[in-house]
């Protein structure tokens, strides 16, 4: 739980989709109605002003960020810049689809072991393992690509030292910083997330992780509290995994598209899972859990509101997907014994 | 690459026949019949068995229908001592068969619509009637949806110097259509006839709102003289890739690209769609072909198809003899109960040698235009998928 103050101990609290929203409550309870909110629509791409009902349901007092409008004027007014992220988004294309031909040839190698009739169950788990660590390869792998190609379109075009783009950056950052929350809404989770590094919104919601002896390892420190469902719960995560089990044509095996803010750890957010998702179908979901593991398979429905702890780590009850593909509720790992104590328990069961 | 339709498992019916209980219901009277009439909607579907009825005082009662390789005209039986004709025939699961009732009277010989069978499907030659077999649902995404966003449809005409005529075509810009954005494009031969016999409007404003196809810039053109222009005609072709083409990218915000363009048809509309991609290479990345009209031969010319498709045959015969790749990107479909379902599923392969990444799909169904209907989200998403894997609520 948050503590008392919000604005003391900044939480994310990752809501499902709000059909029949539940954010005024949610606000409610965690003491943000009514606060000032910075509210991040950029998903819903041109209908990004329809915010009057979201404004309504945190209280009234909010600041729409006005992303893609902001990016379609940059586009605008730097031609070189928006042929250059036309560019690299038609390549993260064609790597997405080459990368699925793969996941695709995985899960029908996988269908094909699991209808194998084995004479010991260990040698379909082994190679159904086999093929998950393939799979699990390729996702690490895909990642990796997808950030070089970021990476050399920001290191060639250099954004943040066009004009546009800084006015961008300015004016968003003076935004954020009149307001005591944030409010991230679903829609286009790859345009919300173009959006979002366009403007450079990562250390606007979060400070790096403090320095230690070990590195920098930890989570970033939030700056204000958080709401966010569908894409928005999305793109905080460590990585945005897209999913949808019952596409008419198109491939129906998940795929990673790529690293989120890194706001959260160990989650894989799974916004709508109800209606995305074959939850009936455990060893489908087996597989998707696996292959996310050792993040966890955070399942955002309807009824969902988990305000995850402050190092961004699920809280204990959190609605996940267990190993097996069933639903379960997240335990947090017992913290390490202390020598003492192991040695006490040592005894005591000998 | 092309995949095997699956096919549900073939319905059951337990116990007797609505007809063979009528019948063992005898002596059978006029009002005994309209009871069973009343309660049964026809013809009568019981797992496989489809019992067709008539009623009436005539001299005989035949069902007319088109399923290739069956026999097309089935006499009914009277049932005895009443005014009630039937005959039962099986049909797989899934199945949509559009048929008539023909009925001797005297030396008079008629044919209609089944009048004990609401359901009819319409077309540019006609009415008939629809029996859907055990497992066939009409799809939801065909019927308008309050909370689907419709697109717009505007009359386009421009003058053809290739067609020497005037062109009507009809645009269809979907919801919230933006000049700032870039859409793909489709080319839809036979259009209004797609649109209004198979609610192609309809579908394509259901299934951009469901996510399932990307929003698509749409036009419908219609063809003159059909039989001239759509089998191999080069002043069509020259028309839709010289004139309409940049016509449209002038108007309008299509993405420019081959791959974002697709061209589509049905019967001689595919033969069109597919003859203008090979007389354009790399215009056209895209071709959605339903039942296309493509009859060849492998001895002789002899095709028996009447002099319409002398020009298709001497195309597929050129095309078959050297095949070409002519689009990257095909979504073939035919029904099986039509006879043009041999060549379809012989140029699968040849299409497939060309390197172009096919998809094949069959459906029990004829040549019809609620076959092609049906099939449409299945192309339109596989041909422009929608971003339903990338918007989460």
């Amino acid at each position: 739980m948050p503590a008392d103050d919000p604005f003391a101990d900044p939480r994310i609290t990752l809501l499902g989709p709000q059909r029949e929203p539940r954010v005024p409550k949610v606000a409610e309870r965690l003491g943000l109605r009514g606060r000032r909110f910075a509210i991040i629509t950029a998903g819903w791409r041109d209908r990004e002003s329809e915010d009057e009902l979201l404004t309504d349901l945190l209280g009234g007092n909010t600041v729409n960020l006005g992303l893609w409008s902001l990016m379609q004027r940059v586009w605008e007014r730097d031609p070189e810049l928006a042929e250059g992220d036309r560019r690299r988004r038609l390549i993260h294309t064609e790597m997405q689809e080459l990368y699925l031909i793969g996941l695709e040839q995985a899960v029908v190698a996988i269908r094909r072991i699991r209808e194998h009739n084995p004479r010991d169950e260990r040698v379909v788990d082994m190679a159904v393992e086999d093929v998950l660590e393939v799979m699990r390869r390729m996702d690490a792998r895909h990642l990796e690509r997808v950030a070089d190609l970021n990476h050399s379109f920001y290191a060639r075009y250099e954004p943040q030292h066009r004009d546009a783009v800084v006015d961008g950056r300015f004016h968003v950052g003076r935004l954020v910083a009149d307001c005591e929350a944030i409010a991230v809404t679903g829609g286009h989770v790859g345009v919300l997330m173009g959006a979002l590094h366009l403007f450079n919104l990562a250390p606007a919601l979060a400070a790096p992780p403090p320095v230690t002896d070990a590195g920098a390892d930890g989570t970033p420190v939030l700056l204000r509290p958080v709401l966010a469902w569908g894409a928005g719960a999305m793109v905080l995560t460590e990585r945005v995994l897209l999913f949808y089990d019952h596409a008419v044509s198109s491939p129906s095996v998940s795929e990673l598209l790529m690293n989120g803010l890194g706001l959260t750890r160990g989650i894989v957010a799974l916004p709508s899972p109800k209606e995305r998702l074959a939850m009936r179908d455990p060893d489908r979901m087996s597989v998707l859990v696996r292959r996310a593991a050792p993040a966890h398979a955070l399942l955002l429905d309807e009824q969902a509101e988990v305000t995850l702890t402050a190092g961004g780590h699920l809280p204990a009850g959190a609605r996940i997907l267990g190993p097996d593909g069933a639903v379960t509720t997240y335990a947090p790992p017992a913290p390490p014994a202390r020598d003492g104590e192991a040695s006490a328990r040592e005894e005591e069961s000998a | 690459m092309s995949l095997p339709t699956s096919y549900p498992a073939p319905p059951r019916h337990k116990g007797k026949l609505a007809i063979n209980a009528l019948k063992a219901t005898a002596p059978l009277d006029g009002p005994k019949v309209d009871e069973f009439l009343a309660r049964h909607q026809v013809p009568i579907v019981e797992g496989a068995k489809c019992t067709f009825l008539y009623r009436g005082h005539v001299d005989a009662v035949a069902v007319r229908h088109r399923i290739v390789n069956q026999p097309q005209h089935v006499p009914m039986r009277r049932l005895e001592g009443t005014d009630l004709w039937y005959v039962t025939i099986e049909l797989p699961a899934q199945s949509r068969v559009e048929y008539q009732i023909e009925v001797r009277s005297g030396g008079a010989v008629e044919t209609f619509n089944d009048p004990l069978n609401p359901l009819v499907a319409h077309s540019p030659v006609g009415s008939s009637s629809v029996l859907q077999a055990a497992g066939y649902e009409t799809p939801d995404w065909v019927q308008p949806r309050p909370e689907a966003r419709p697109g717009e449809l505007v009359d386009w005409t421009m003058q053809s110097k290739a067609l020497r005529r005037t062109v009507h075509n009809r645009i269809y810009l979907p919801a919230r259509f933006r000049r700032s954005s870039a859409y793909p494009l489709l080319v839809v031969h036979d259009g209004d006839d797609y649109i209004t016999y198979a609610a192609m409007k309809t579908v394509l404003d259901n299934i951009i709102h469901d996510l399932d196809m990307a929003e698509t810039i749409v036009v419908f053109s219609n063809p003159g003289d059909r039989l001239r222009e759509y089998p191999n005609y080069a002043p069509h072709a020259r028309h839709l890739a010289r004139e309409l083409l940049p016509a449209i990218e002038e108007e309008l915000p299509v993405v420019r690209r081959s791959a974002a363009r697709c061209l589509m048809g049905a019967s001689f509309g595919a033969v069109a769609s597919l003859s203008t991609a090979a007389r354009h290479p790399d215009t056209w990345g895209n071709l959605l072909l339903q039942s296309g009209s493509f009859v060849f031969t492998d001895i002789g010319s002899d095709h028996g198809g009447g002099p319409a498709f002398d020009p298709v045959v001497k195309f597929m015969n050129r095309y078959r003899a050297r095949p070409r790749r002519i689009a990257d990107r095909m979504y073939v479909h035919c029904g099986i109960y039509e006879p043009l379902i041999v060549p379809n599923r012989s140029m699968v392969p040849v299409f497939e040698s060309t390197g172009a990444q096919v998809r094949y799909v069959e459906s029990r169904d004829g040549h019809s235009w609620e076959n092609w209907r049906d099939r449409l989200r299945d192309g339109l998403s596989w041909i422009f998928p929608g971003p339903q894997k990338l918007v989460y609520e």
